[in-house]
C-alpha cells in the first residue's frame, strides 16, 4: 500500500489509530505488527511469507548469537551472525540481482543459464538492511537481543518505515519498542510532518514526475535542448520530493505510534559540494554502508590503497543497491570519481570559492547524476546526455518549449523554494508569534489546506508513481 | 494545545471522508465526468493472490469518494492557477473554449486509410463519398494558448485527399467551416460540432452527393437546451465553466421513422427530446451511439444511403434525412458485420463515410470494414 493513497489515508489509516489507541499497552507492539502485515500484503501478498522468513532468521540467529556471547565463545556467536548476514542476503540476491547476473553471464560465449525472472518483493532492500543492522549490532554488543518476536517483527515490519525507508536502525527504536509513551503533543508534530510529507509527494513530486514522463517521451522533431534540460531537472525534483516526502511521511507517521526515527534528509540540493550532498541526502542508507560495510573493511586505517578499495567497494554497493541495472552501477561509480576529485583538490578549491559557484557545481553534477539514474537503458541514457549538451542536433528551443516555461514556470519556482531550508525559516518565523491562538489557526489552515489539495490530486487519479519498486 | 488541535482537526479529516465516503450512497454514474463509477471491487482468492482486488479497490474508493466532484474541479482550477493551460488532453482556450489536444496521427491514420481504401478496392460496384470534417484544434487554432500547438489538421487533410482510393469521392468541410468561424460551429465544452456546424458539413456533402442542399429557412431552428457541459467539460472541469447550446434544426414537414435495430426501439423523430434532460445532452441527436439504425422519411428522392460514421454525424444526418427516404446507418466500433453485405441485401447503391479527423486518427475499429 502506498501512503498516498485514498486507501491508505482514508481507509487504513483511521483503522489502525482506532485500533491502536483503544488497545492496552501491553498488546500495542502485536497491533502493529498485525496492521503492518496488512499494509504490506495489500498489493504483495505473496511475498510477505518472504519477509517473515527474513524476520525468523533474524530472530533466531539473533537469540543464538546472544546466547554464544554470553558463553564467550566468539567464534559461535560470530557464525550464528554471519549465518542471518548471508541467509538474508541470499534472499535479497536471489529476488533481486539473479535476473542481471545471469542475463549478463549469458553475453559470455559457451554460457547458457536459464533466466529467473521474479517480481522484487515490495521494500526488501530497506528490511533486508534492517534486519542485517540487527544482526551485526547484536553480536557488536551494541544492541540487546530482542527475545520477544512479535518485538522485533513489529520492528522490521513497522509500516511508516517498511517500503521506502527511512532504514531504521534496531538500536535507534530498541528502547521504543518496549517503552514509549504517545502524546498529543507527538501526534500533532507527526500530523505536521506527514502532511507535508504528503504535500511534497502528491503535490510537487507527482506533477515533477508527469512533466518528466512526457518529455522523456518527446520525439527528436519536437524535442530541444532547452526541453531536455526541463526534463531532466523535473527528475532531479521528483526523486527528491518524492523520497523525503516518504520520509517525512514515515516520519510523521512513527511519531503519531509514539516512535522516533532519525531524519533522512537534510536539504541536499543546497549543498556546496558533493560531499556535503551525500551528508545530506538518503541519511540513513549512506551510514548504515559506512558503519557496516566501509568501516568493517577497515575504513581509512589500512593505508591508501586500501582505503581507495574501500571507498570504491562502498560506492560500488550504493549504486547497485538502487537496482539491478548497469546505469546504477554507473551511478555509483561517478559518484565514486567526483568524491574522490574532490577529496584529492577540489574540496579546497570549492571551499574558497564564492557559494553560488560551488552550489551551482554541486547542482549540475547531482543533476548530471539523476540523468544517468533515471534511464536503465543505455541507448535512452545516451541520447538524454547528447540532447542535453547539444550533441544530437536538437534546436535550442521552440515553441513547446516557451509553451512548456509558461505553463510549469510557476510551478518550478515554487518546486525549488520548496527544496531549500526557506519555507521552514519562514514558518519558524510565523509560529514564533506569541499569541498562541494565531500560531495554531495558521498552522491548521496550513494541514488543511495541504490535505484538501492532496486529496483532490488523489481522488482525480493524477499522475501518482511508485518510484521504489526497484530499491 | 496548539498540538492537541491539530491532532482533532487531522483525525475528523480523515474521520469525514472515511465515513462520508462509507454512508453516502455509491453512485453507478457520474454526471459531471459523464461515465461510469466503479463497484465495490469482488473479494476472491485469485483476485487477492494477483494483487487485481487492490488496484480496483484504490479505483473504487477514488471513484465514491464522498465531494468527488467538488475535488476534481479543485485539482483542474489548482492547475489553471498555476498557469498551466492543458489539463489531461484539453487545452483552455480564449473566450472559455475547451479545445482538444490533437498529437501526430500517422500511426493509426496510415491504418484506417488503409482499410477504408481495401474496402473500395474490393466494392467497386459501390458509389462511395467520404465526408471528413476537421475539428476545433484547427478551425479555432487563434484560440489555443499562447505558444501552444495542435498537429496541424490541413496538412493531414491533405495527406488523406492524396492518399484516398480514386474509387472514393472525398469531401472535405474545413474552408467552409473556416469562413463560418463566427458563428457558433463548434462547442466550448464539448469535443463536437454543432447542428450549426453539421449544417455547413452538411452542404459539402450534398454537394458531393450531387443533391441539393435544403435551405437553412425551411428548418425551425432552435435552442433546445442551454445547459450543456460537454465532454471536454467532464475530462476538466472547472467552477466557472460557461454553458454550451443544443441547437435543434426541425423541418415542419417531414416525417420520420427511425428504428434503432440494435435496441429494437422505434421512434418517429429524429431526436430524443428526454436526454435534453441528462448530462450527456449531444445524445439528443438520434438517441447517441447505436450500432445500426435505419431512418425513413417522406423525402421526395426515393434513393436508398448507407451511412458508416462516427458521432459527428449524429447531428448531421437529420438534415440528411430530407434528402434521401431511407438511410442505414452503421457505427463501426459497435457494428462488426459486413458493411458491403449490408447494402448489397437492401440494394444500395451508395455508401457515406462520415469522419472526423480526431476519430480517423485514434479510433481502432475500421478493421471491421469489409
Amino acid at each position: 500500500m502506498l501512503f498516498s493513497s485514498i486507501t491508505f489515508m482514508f481507509t487504513f489509516l483511521p483503522c489502525v489509530i482506532l485500533v491502536y489507541y483503544i488497545s492496552p499497552k501491553s498488546i500495542r507492539n502485536f497491533i502493529l505488527m498485525l496492521f503492518s502485515m496488512i499494509f504490506y500484503a495489500w498489493g504483495e501478498p505473496k511475498y510477505i511469507f518472504v519477509m517473515l522468513a527474513s524476520i525468523l532468521v533474524g530472530y533466531g540467529m539473533g537469540l543464538l548469537t546472544d546466547y554464544y556471547k554470553k558463553k564467550d565463545r566468539d567464534k559461535a556467536a560470530r557464525l550464528a551472525m554471519i549465518i542471518s548476514v548471508f541467509v538474508n542476503l541470499g534472499i535479497l540476491f536471489f529476488f533481486k540481482y539473479i535476473g542481471f547476473f545471469t542475463e549478463n553471464l549469458n553475453k559470455i560465449p559457451g554460457i547458457e543459464l536459464k533466466v529467473l525472472g521474479h517480481a522484487l518483493p515490495l521494500g526488501i532492500s530497506f528490511y533486508t538492511f534492517q534486519i542485517l543492522s540487527y544482526s551485526v549490532d547484536v553480536y557488536r554488543g551494541k544492541a540487546k537481543c530482542q527475545k520477544n518476536i512479535i518485538n522485533l517483527a513489529a520492528y522490521i515490519t513497522l509500516f511508516p518505515q517498511l517500503i521506502a525507508g527511512p532504514i531504521v536502525r534496531y538500536e535507534t527504536v530498541a528502547g521504543q519498542l518496549d517503552k514509549r509513551e504517545e502524546s498529543f503533543d507527538m501526534f500533532g508534530d507527526g500530523v505536521n510532518r506527514f502532511v507535508t510529507g504528503l504535500g511534497k509527494k502528491v503535490l510537487i513530486a507527482n506533477m515533477c514526475g508527469e512533466i518528466f514522463n512526457n518529455l522523456s517521451g518527446l520525439s527528436a522533431s519536437e524535442n530541444t535542448v532547452v526541453l531536455s534540460w526541463i526534463c531532466s531537472i523535473a527528475f532531479s525534483l521528483q526523486i527528491y520530493f518524492d523520497f523525503s516526502g516518504y520520509s517525512d511521511m514515515a516520519i510523521g507517521l512513527g511519531k503519531m505510534f509514539g516512535f522516533e526515527f532519525l531524519e533522512n534528509f537534510d536539504y541536499p540540493y543546497i549543498s556546496k559540494s558533493i560531499t556535503e550532498f551525500w551528508r545530506r541526502w538518503h541519511i540513513s542508507l549512506s551510514t548504515w554502508f559506512r558503519d557496516y560495510v566501509y568501516i568493517p573493511l577497515g575504513g581509512n586505517r589500512k593505508g591508501k590503497g586500501r582505503t581507495l578499495l574501500n571507498i570504491f567497494i562502498v560506492w560500488f554497493l550504493t549504486g547497485f543497491w538502487h537496482g539491478a541495472e548497469w546505469n546504477f552501477i554507473i551511478w555509483g561509480l561517478y559518484y565514486f570519481v567526483l568524491l574522490m576529485l574532490e577529496k584529492l583538490f577540489l574540496l579546497e578549491w570549492l571551499k574558497k570559492a564564492p557559494g553560488i559557484i560551488s552550489r551551482l557545481y554541486s547542482l549540475f553534477f547531482i543533476n548530471l547524476g539523476w540523468v544517468i539514474f533515471a534511464y536503465d537503458k543505455m541507448p535512452a541514457l545516451k541520447n538524454a546526455v547528447l540532447n542535453m549538451f547539444g550533441g544530437s542536433g536538437l534546436a535550442f528551443s521552440n515553441d513547446l518549449t516557451i509553451y512548456y516555461l509558461i505553463s510549469f514556470g510557476l510551478f518550478f519556482v515554487i518546486a525549488f523554494v520548496a527544496a531549500t531550508p526557506l519555507p521552514k525559516r519562514l514558518a519558524a518565523k510565523l509560529l514564533n508569534n506569541k499569541n498562541e491562538g494565531v500560531v495554531t489557526g495558521l498552522n491548521a489552515v496550513f494541514i488543511l489546506c495541504v490535505l484538501v489539495l492532496s486529496t483532490a490530486f488523489l481522488a482525480s487519479e493524477a499522475f501518482n508513481p511508485f518510484l521504489y519498486f526497484r530499491f | 494545545m496548539k498540538n492537541k488541535i491539530l491532532t482533532l482537526i487531522f483525525i475528523l479529516y480523515i474521520l469525514f471522508f472515511a465515513v462520508g465516503s462509507l454512508i453516502a450512497r455509491d453512485r453507478d454514474f457520474s454526471d459531471m465526468e459523464n461515465r461510469e463509477l466503479a463497484d465495490m471491487p469482488k473479494l476472491s482468492g485469485k483476485t487477492l493472490a494477483s494483487g487485481e482486488f487492490f488496484e480496483d479497490f484504490e479505483t473504487y474508493l477514488s471513484d465514491q469518494i464522498i465531494c468527488k466532484d467538488f475535488l476534481m474541479k479543485l485539482k483542474v482550477s489548482t492547475n489553471l492557477a498555476l498557469g498551466q493551460t492543458k489539463v489531461e488532453d484539453v487545452f483552455f482556450g480564449d473566450g472559455g473554449m475547451l479545445i482538444q489536444e490533437y498529437v501526430n496521427p500517422y500511426n493509426q491514420l496510415g491504418k484506417n486509410i488503409g482499410y477504408i481504401n481495401e474496402f473500395a478496392e474490393a466494392n467497386p460496384e459501390f458509389e462511395l463519398t467520404w465526408l471528413i470534417a476537421p475539428n476545433a484544434c484547427l478551425i479555432y487554432e487563434d484560440r489555443l494558448p499562447d505558444y501552444a500547438q495542435c498537429y496541424n489538421q490541413n496538412e493531414v487533410m491533405a495527406y488523406i485527399i492524396g492518399t484516398a482510393s480514386d474509387n472514393i469521392t472525398v469531401a472535405d468541410c474545413t474552408r467552409e467551416l473556416m469562413d463560418a468561424r463566427e458563428e457558433y460551429i463548434f462547442y466550448n465544452t464539448d469535443h463536437h460540432w454543432t447542428m450549426n456546424g453539421a449544417y455547413i458539413g452538411y452542404g459539402v456533402l450534398c454537394e458531393a452527393l450531387s443533391v441539393d442542399a435544403f435551405s437553412k429557412d425551411m428548418y425551425n431552428v432552435t435552442v433546445a437546451s442551454d445547459e450543456f457541459l460537454g465532454t471536454l467539460y467532464s475530462s476538466a472541469p472547472t467552477f466557472s465553466q460557461g454553458e454550451d447550446s443544443i441547437i435543434l434544426y426541425e423541418n415542419p414537414a417531414g416525417q420520420y421513422k427511425v428504428e434503432y435495430m440494435d435496441t429494437g426501439e422505434v421512434s418517429d423523430s429524429l431526436y430524443n427530446y428526454d436526454n435534453l434532460d441528462k448530462k450527456d445532452k449531444y445524445t439528443t441527436y438520434l438517441d447517441g451511439n447505436h450500432a445500426i439504425m435505419k431512418i425513413t422519411s417522406n423525402s421526395a428522392n426515393k434513393e436508398k444511403l448507407l451511412v458508416v460514421k462516427d458521432s459527428y454525424a449524429h447531428c448531421l444526418l437529420p438534415l440528411l434525412a430530407d434528402n434521401f427516404s431511407e438511410i442505414y446507418v452503421v457505427d463501426l466500433r459497435y457494428y462488426h458485420q459486413s458493411v458491403s453485405e449490408l447494402a448489397r441485401t437492401e440494394g444500395i447503391q451508395r455508401i457515406v463515410f462520415i469522419n472526423n479527423l480526431e476519430f480517423l486518427s485514434t479510433d481502432n475499429n475500421f478493421l471491421w470494414l469489409e
